[in-house]
């Protein structure tokens, strides 16, 4: 390795930066989907909360666009330093796709700054407004298009890529199904930081008007997230069977061998964001009228998230992975119990997960149906509730950096799949423990930054 | 105040110290950059590369004694099959026709289950616990099947293999 950088080691510096960098575009990319159709929302019902929850959230991405771009900055210097030869190998490949990306970035920023200045301005022409957001979302979209394209070909590149065309070396087997998975995991992400956004604003607001708004933000934020998030296991199971089929033995590297305990941590993280979503809107509820009517039926959801998280965590086994010896220990003691044995199948865990969504769902109907029935107080909502909207967001993006980390590690110790060894001292699939620390670590600073950005934006010399 | 603001400043410079990865392993390769195996890449090929090159080496003349050959299938009665994580062994199996008991282990390190599927047959064995062993007879005519571990997409992983049922000579 030419390059190294100490204390850290490159592939963590690396791995931080690449992480920040996609954290950041998940948001500047997510937002602006749900920020258009907020303002299309209140030209259509007229109603002023959605106008300046679109122009409040466009605030926090013009910041945050800056942030994405610095970070992808430093992604590729501290990659060019260590990895110069595979650096080169991409480049070789996809010199086109990252000049196109160049360009794009050039007409995103253009455009992202014109929707943004141009508010006031096109107050009257909101038609011409809404278009420049649209346009802005298509560029998103096709720059993360041109991303993934990059990503997936490290996985699963096509047979025989001299020869292929730079075509057969984007549309790789598994880029639609990445493609289809970020789209809807980055309308999730941007949904949960607006929900952290109206907490965070809630939590410091002085009046009532503004604990009303933010109260109703936190609300239409979590509502966005947990409602796109319930479509994700749809769209993971699409890219987990595009990767399957291409090649089964990676298969058994996730759910078998030595990532199958990341897959654990996976089952504990999502079933806390269920927890805490249907948590929120049991709180929720009770700042409508009558609406402790609906309260004892939440029991049954909560008893369904819980029950389906024990089976969804519950291993076949406990040993680390396929090759473990469990030296003078009988491997039926760290079996689980043959009468139990059932939990441990993915036919249980998919019913499990389905019983969860579904009782979600159902929380929901719950929710819309004592909305139909009561009048809702918004600013009074328990204060625990915004705790429950920062913990989501916290959780959601710990499970989006440890599963983008196994989404890598499934490459093992190559850069480009059965193609290009990893040569350099970074070669081997970290520990799990290794692995949690650097993903808690990559999620706290983002989570610092994005505080930062709510500060500098909505606080710094403002009374109140 | 100051104490809880301490104890968050020594949490996170733990969690940046633990998170110091450095100088990593060196790995005895001296290429910078080296191809992968030899053999074929690409989707299709990749499963059955996988799938064999789990397979330890070496299980080959024990596999054969007991699948038969073409010319001379085994009688019919108990054969024996190992399931591992995740292939068949024997993956092959010559027998006569008969009342045939298969006598299922699962050697690996997760729950199997056991499938024989063939021109108007399907059926499958109770599922195998860790350890386990299972008789599972079946009365088999003449002709071809294909033997599996149903569970999950094992069959896909390599957990597949042939029988052939035939009369001697």
């Amino acid at each position: 390795m030419p390059i190294d950088i100490p204390p850290f080691g490159a592939r963590t510096v690396i791995w931080l930066f690449a992480q920040q960098h996609l954290y950041f575009a998940a948001f500047v990319l997510g937002a602006p989907i749900f920020i258009v159709i907020s303002e299309y929302l209140g030209l259509r019902t007229k109603d002023l909360r959605y106008e300046r929850l679109a122009r409040e959230t466009m605030k926090m991405v013009a910041v945050a666009y800056s942030i994405t771009a610095i970070m992808g900055v430093l992604f590729s210097f501290v990659l060019m330093g260590p990895y110069q030869g595979f650096t080169n190998y991409l480049m070789v490949r996809f010199y086109p796709v990252f000049f196109a990306y160049g360009l794009l970035i050039l007409l995103e920023t253009i455009l992202m700054y014109t929707y943004w200045h141009s508010w006031d301005a096109l107050a009257h022409r909101k038609g011409l407004h809404i278009g420049l957001g649209v346009a802005l979302n298509l560029v998103g979209t096709a720059m993360m298009l041109l991303m993934n394209a990059v990503g997936s070909f490290m996985l699963t590149p096509p047979e025989a890529p001299e020869a292929a065309t730079l075509w057969e070396l984007v549309n790789n087997a598994t880029w639609t199904g990445l493609n289809l998975h970020r789209f809807i995991a980055n309308l999730t992400f941007g949904g949960f930081m607006v929900a952290l956004f109206g907490a965070f604003m809630f939590l410091t607001a002085k009046r009532d008007e503004d604990r009303a708004f933010y109260d109703w933000m936190g609300f239409i934020g979590n509502f966005i997230g947990v409602g796109t998030m319930m479509a994700l296991p749809i769209a993971g199971y699409i890219y987990a069977r595009e990767l399957f089929l291409y090649d089964a033995s990676i298969a058994t590297l996730l759910m078998a061998d030595k990532l199958s305990w990341f897959f654990e941590m996976q089952g504990i993280l999502v079933s806390l964001l269920f927890l805490g979503a249907n948590y929120y809107m049991w709180l929720g509820i009770q700042r409508i009228d009558k609406g402790w009517r609906f309260l004892p039926y939440f029991r049954a959801t909560f008893i369904v998230v819980f029950v389906g998280t024990v089976i969804w965590i519950t291993p076949q086994n406990f040993l680390p992975d396929l090759t473990s010896r469990a030296e003078g220990a009988n491997l039926q003691a760290l079996a689980i119990p043959e009468r139990a044995a059932f939990m441990g199948l993915m036919m249980a865990k998919g019913l499990a997960v389905t019983s969860i969504i579904i009782m979600t769902f159902v929380s929901y109907l719950l929710y819309r149906r004592a909305i139909n029935t009561g009048r809702i107080a918004w600013g009074t909502i328990d204060f625990k509730a915004q705790y429950a909207l920062v913990f989501l967001p916290a959780v959601a993006v710990y499970t989006m950096g440890l599963m983008g980390a196994v989404r890598e590690l499934a490459r093992q110790d190559y850069h480009v799949y059965r193609l290009v060894q990893d040569t350099s001292p970074y070669w081997y699939i970290p520990t799990l423990g290794y692995t949690s620390v650097v993903v808690g670590v990559n999620a706290l600073v983002f989570l610092v930054l994005m505080v930062f950005i709510f500060f500098v934006s909505f606080k710094l010399g403002k009374e109140g | 105040m100051y104490k809880m603001s301490s104890a968050i400043g020594v949490v996170i410079f733990l969690l940046f110290v633990a998170a110091c990865e450095y100088p990593g392993i060196e790995r005895a390769v001296t290429a910078e950059l080296s191809a992968g195996p030899a053999g074929s890449i690409g989707p299709g090929a990749r499963s059955k590369d996988a799938a064999s090159s789990a397979k330890p080496s070496g299980n080959q003349a024990s596999s054969t004694q007991q699948n038969g050959s073409l010319e001379k299938p085994l009688p019919a009665g108990d054969i024996t099959i190992m399931e591992k994580d995740f292939f068949l062994e024997p993956e092959t199996i010559v027998v006569q026709p008969g009342r045939i008991t298969f006598v299922i282990t699962n050697a690996g390190k997760f729950t199997h289950d056991f499938r024989v599927k063939g021109e108007r047959i399907d059926e499958r064995s109770q599922k195998i616990g860790i350890g386990r062993t299972q008789r599972f007879p079946l009365d088999l005519r003449e002709g071809e099947y294909e033997i599996s571990c149903p569970l999950s997409n094992h069959a896909d992983r390599g957990m597949t293999g042939r029988m052939i049922v035939k009369r001697p000579g």
